[in-house]
């Protein structure tokens, strides 16, 4: 596979706060790539450094072996940014046509309408769409140019549960067709069902580069849901269980590693009843990633 | 070129056809003026009220393209900046030339509207009286004129939000109006206000539209002062924009 967008030691600061710090990234084409992080932890600016919105104070970038914003580069990108485009006093299907008229092969209109999912308020001025559709219009405008690269940022925020599972679908497809994509979410079960590789950003530094199965298996933390005879402060003892909690007859251990643990509590397992061990979500290890930097966990590595 | 047509296309949609602002303002109002100030207010010798009616189309042709070039370019770009057009203009391949000249192209078309709704009532309500020639030269001088007003109205939607951007295109367009003499004679204000208000391009505008009204002596001083201040304008927001260019938002 080849590299299309390649960032080497950039780093960017707003005044005296440091937005991207020495990223080195590497995308090849086909890839769709999570890109999670806290508020402030630098996604929106590593993005606007991919488009060519801001320039790196450091370091190189090169999307599609060329400068970023040269007019290569934006024929095929497409960028759905957070803040939605607007166009005053133009309807929806004219927003599409004057977006499609900027790209040498845009794609179809009535391809971009069964995308989107706008095809009944094509006559509808934009001022008249809900805070959704605004959403699925921007899908649409990044769409326009029927780019190799796509860049989602934050892009089912506003969107109802319908129209988020319709947009997911799309994602879907582009995946089929090739298409390179970046996507920011708070959503992280949405970023797990789709991405196949994930960035976590905190504080401007890549915290983990890698596949959900590399990170599920570096962070292979768990909850060990049971009824117990024993105490459950004898629980505590073992270095695998972080807390230990006692609700009624049901104890409940975070720990971290299930697996491990499930092998240091055989010469007691008979007395641990109704066990369900369950391996903690994305959204418990993007937590623990980024609010302990994992170490709760004695294998966390990470790749950057 | 397919790319300006579409812009070109668009804005005169959104500018012209769905905008109430431009009937209201561009249109409605000089000509509202011109028949009050004609009709109503006017008193003198039927001469001189013919003469007046002439003196007055000029003005308002000139004030209509003032607010035309200020008002409403300044409007379209604060609004469209509100809304994020710049940056879909920069993560798309769209050429930011053709977004300007689409509007230019689209105030041009405004402005030979304007000139012409009021060179229609001086003739049909006032009996003045024109060849086609001076007809098609005033409409011509109106558009070649919006020019510099055009870039103010650019360098006015700079300065902020569409709010504070139509109070300042209040603090520029009336006072310019004024100095330059378009509702007043310029004679009636004090000497050193008439040596500033000469400079403006506004003067520069109504002048060239007495030469060809009243046979006026041509002056290049007006030509002059229009290429200046288009040169002047061209270079102030040049380098305004490369300030701005590395816009920083941050994450």
């Amino acid at each position: 596979m080849s590299s299309i967008i390649e960032l080497k030691n950039v780093s960017k600061k707003f005044k005296q706060l440091s937005a991207i710090s020495n990223v080195n990234l590497s995308v090849d084409e086909g890839e769709i790539i999570g890109l999670v992080g806290e508020n402030g932890a630098g996604k929106t600016t590593l993005i606007n450094l991919i488009l060519g919105l801001q320039k790196p104070d450091t370091g190189q970038i090169k999307v599609f072996g060329t400068n970023p914003g040269t007019t290569v580069c934006r024929n095929q990108i497409g960028a759905m940014l957070q803040e939605n485009v607007s166009i005053k006093n133009l309807h929806v299907d004219e927003s599409f046509q004057l977006v499609r008229s900027f790209y040498t092969h845009p794609l179809s209109l009535e391809k971009l309408f069964t995308i989107t999912g706008l095809s009944e308020f094509r006559h509808h001025n934009m001022s008249a769409l809900s805070g959704g559709q605004r959403r699925q219009l921007a899908f649409g405008i990044a769409l326009a140019g029927n780019p190799r690269v796509i860049f989602l940022d934050e892009p089912t925020v506003g969107l109802d549960s319908i129209a988020r599972t319709q947009f997911w679908q799309s994602i879907e497809q582009l995946r089929h067709q090739g298409k390179t994509i970046f996507v920011t979410s708070h959503y992280l079960e949405e970023i797990e069902a789709v991405a196949e590789r994930l960035l976590i950003l905190q504080h401007g530094k890549i915290k983990f580069d890698g596949s959900l199965d590399a990170l599920t298996s570096l962070y292979s933390g768990a909850t060990a849901t049971f009824e117990s005879e024993l105490a459950v402060n004898y629980f505590k003892t073992s270095p695998l269980v972080l807390e230990a909690k006692k609700h009624g007859d049901k104890i409940t251990l975070k720990l971290s590693d299930g697996d491990l643990w499930l092998l240091e509590s055989q010469p007691f397992l008979d007395k641990i009843h109704r066990l369900s061990l369950m391996p903690n979500s994305l959204n418990e290890i993007f937590t623990d990633v980024t609010q302990t930097g994992g170490r709760n966990h004695e294998s966390a590595t990470h790749a950057n | 070129m397919n790319q300006l047509h579409t812009q070109t296309k668009y804005a005169i949609k959104r500018e012209l056809l769905r905008n109430p602002r431009f009937f209201l303002f561009n249109l409605a109002m000089p000509a509202f003026f011109y028949i009050l100030f004609t009709k109503i207010l006017v008193q003198g010798s039927a001469t001189e009220k013919q003469q007046f009616n002439l003196n007055y189309m000029g003005s308002m042709i000139a004030y209509s393209v003032l607010i035309s070039m200020i008002f409403s370019v300044s409007a379209f770009l604060a609004e469209d900046r509100q809304e994020n057009m710049p940056t879909l203009l920069a993560i798309t391949p769209a050429k930011q030339l053709y977004y300007y000249v689409g509007l230019m192209l689209t105030m041009t078309v405004m402005n030979i509207l304007s000139a012409s709704v009021i060179l229609t009532i001086a003739t049909i309500i006032n009996g003045v009286h024109l060849t086609l020639s001076s007809l098609l030269l005033i409409v011509g001088l109106s558009a070649l004129g919006g020019l510099p007003l055009m870039l103010i109205g650019v360098l006015v939607a700079k300065s902020g939000r569409p709010s504070s951007v139509n109070s300042l295109c209040n603090l520029v367009v009336f006072p310019m109006a004024i100095i330059s003499g378009l509702w007043w004679p310029i004679g009636l204000l004090p000497h050193w206000m008439q040596q500033i208000g000469k400079l403006m391009p506004t003067y520069a505008v109504n002048s060239l539209l007495n030469v060809v009204t009243k046979q006026m002596h041509f002056n290049w001083s007006f030509i002059v002062i229009l290429a200046g201040w288009t040169a002047a304008l061209l270079i102030i927001i040049w380098m305004l924009s490369r300030v701005k260019n590395d816009r920083s938002i941050q994450a």
